[in-house]
């Protein structure tokens, strides 16, 4: 008897510690859960409210549900369209905070929203990319710039108060004319003419 | 002959420019819901009877279900944001028979000047908002379905509150933790 009243007392103490867990979790708050890190959340209607306001922009600005879709869509399409309006594409955020074109009207900093970075690094920035990105970036400068500014790279290459190799040798100065005379045009990849002139011009360093 | 030849080529064309107008008409008059302000029988498109003033039902007196009479004429696949509201809670907002959103929680189908004391209001857009719309908007919906999409603004969509305020009617930010979130009012549950 006394066998059963402690089982019975040990399952009771065990049920009440299980309603305890659960109560310190999202229900004890209503049921909210966490702050999710999908970008689409971190849309704060309250920071953009008096922007919004300013602007003379509506809810149905950014989410187009007043717009009409050409062709009778399948059920499937249907919802895919009512999510797509009910979340903007990067476009209509891009317009504000991400604009290369006409400028940056809104703080441009990715992690703005981007909270996880992987999610729109590129593929070929892996854990090697450090020592091969100067063959992308010179192929093509513009792709860079694409989410890098022009100071992203300055940062690095023009630093002088590091003893790290960014370009060139620190001795470079001294024996640089040996290599830009073996291949003048290899100064020209990232020189302009002039930069050469600021110190070879007559009656300066002319040997 | 040649009068009578020119009679005949004015007679043919009086008939066309006549048939046409009639089509015109007939098109116009198609629609139940500009003509309902002057046709009390356009009701009975809709209706089972015309319901008079303050007389109400769970029904509406409508034809078919709430949540399908509108369907007859009007294409939900075509209208961007209507599957996601469709079948959530209504309340505070008239609901079909469970009620769930219909197309008349937001849409009023009666044109103004129909129910006594009652406004409709409709979608006016500044030509600022409407280019940004078909500038930055349209183009990444049509990136992402494939398929192109255009403004109306000259139709009447009539709805039950200002077209910039129909939304609040429901949603709202609430700081939750020190965060501002979008919220539904009335469900208790987050917008996403």
């Amino acid at each position: 008897m006394m066998k059963r009243t402690l089982i019975i007392a040990y399952m009771a103490l065990v049920a009440a510690l299980a309603a305890c867990g659960t109560q310190s979790g999202d229900d004890a708050q209503g049921g909210k859960p966490k702050m999710p890190l999908d970008v689409k959340m971190n849309y704060s209607h309250e920071v953009h409210k008096s922007v919004m306001e300013k602007e003379g922009f509506d809810c149905f600005v950014c989410h187009p549900v007043n717009v009409k879709l050409e062709d009778e869509k399948s059920i499937e399409e249907t919802i895919k369209a009512s999510k797509q309006a009910f979340f903007p594409g990067k476009e209509t955020c891009h317009f504000c905070h991400y604009n290369p074109q006409a400028g940056n009207i809104a703080p441009g900093d990715c992690s703005t929203c981007h909270f996880n970075m992987a999610e729109i690094q590129p593929k070929n920035h892996n854990f090697n990319w450090m020592s091969k990105h100067a063959v992308f970036a010179k192929a093509n400068e513009e792709s860079c710039e694409n989410c890098h500014s022009p100071r992203f790279c300055e940062d690095c290459h023009k630093r002088r108060d590091l003893p790290t190799i960014m370009v060139h040798d620190r001795n470079f100065r001294f024996i640089h004319g040996i290599e830009a005379r073996a291949n003048p045009r290899q100064c020209g990849n990232c020189h302009e003419i002039t930069f050469c002139n600021t110190c070879h011009v007559k009656g300066g360093y002319d040997y | 002959m040649i009068i009578r030849l020119l009679i005949i080529a004015l007679l043919a064309f009086s008939i066309h420019t006549l048939l046409l107008a009639q089509d015109d008409e007939e098109d116009e008059e198609e629609n139940p819901h500009t003509s309902m302000v002057d046709d009390e029988f356009v009701c009975l498109d809709c209706h089972t009877e015309v319901p008079k003033e303050g007389q109400t039902s769970p029904t509406y007196f409508l034809v078919d279900a709430p949540s399908e009479n509108c369907l007859g004429c009007h294409d939900e696949t075509t209208h961007p944001g209507s599957k996601l509201h469709l079948g959530q809670d209504a309340k505070p907002l008239p609901g079909d028979e469970n009620g769930k959103i219909a197309c008349f929680s937001c849409h009023d189908p009666h044109p103004e000047g129909v129910i006594k004391g009652r406004t409709v209001y409709n979608s006016e857009m500044t030509d600022r908002q409407l280019q940004f719309i078909e500038m930055i908007v349209i183009p990444g919906l049509k990136e992402e379905l494939g398929t192109n999409a255009k403004v109306e603004t000259e139709k009447e969509v009539l709805l039950r509150e200002p077209f910039n305020k129909i939304c609040a009617t429901c949603h709202e930010t609430i700081k939750y933790r020190g965060t501002y979130i979008p919220w539904y009012k009335f469900t208790d549950m987050y917008t996403y």
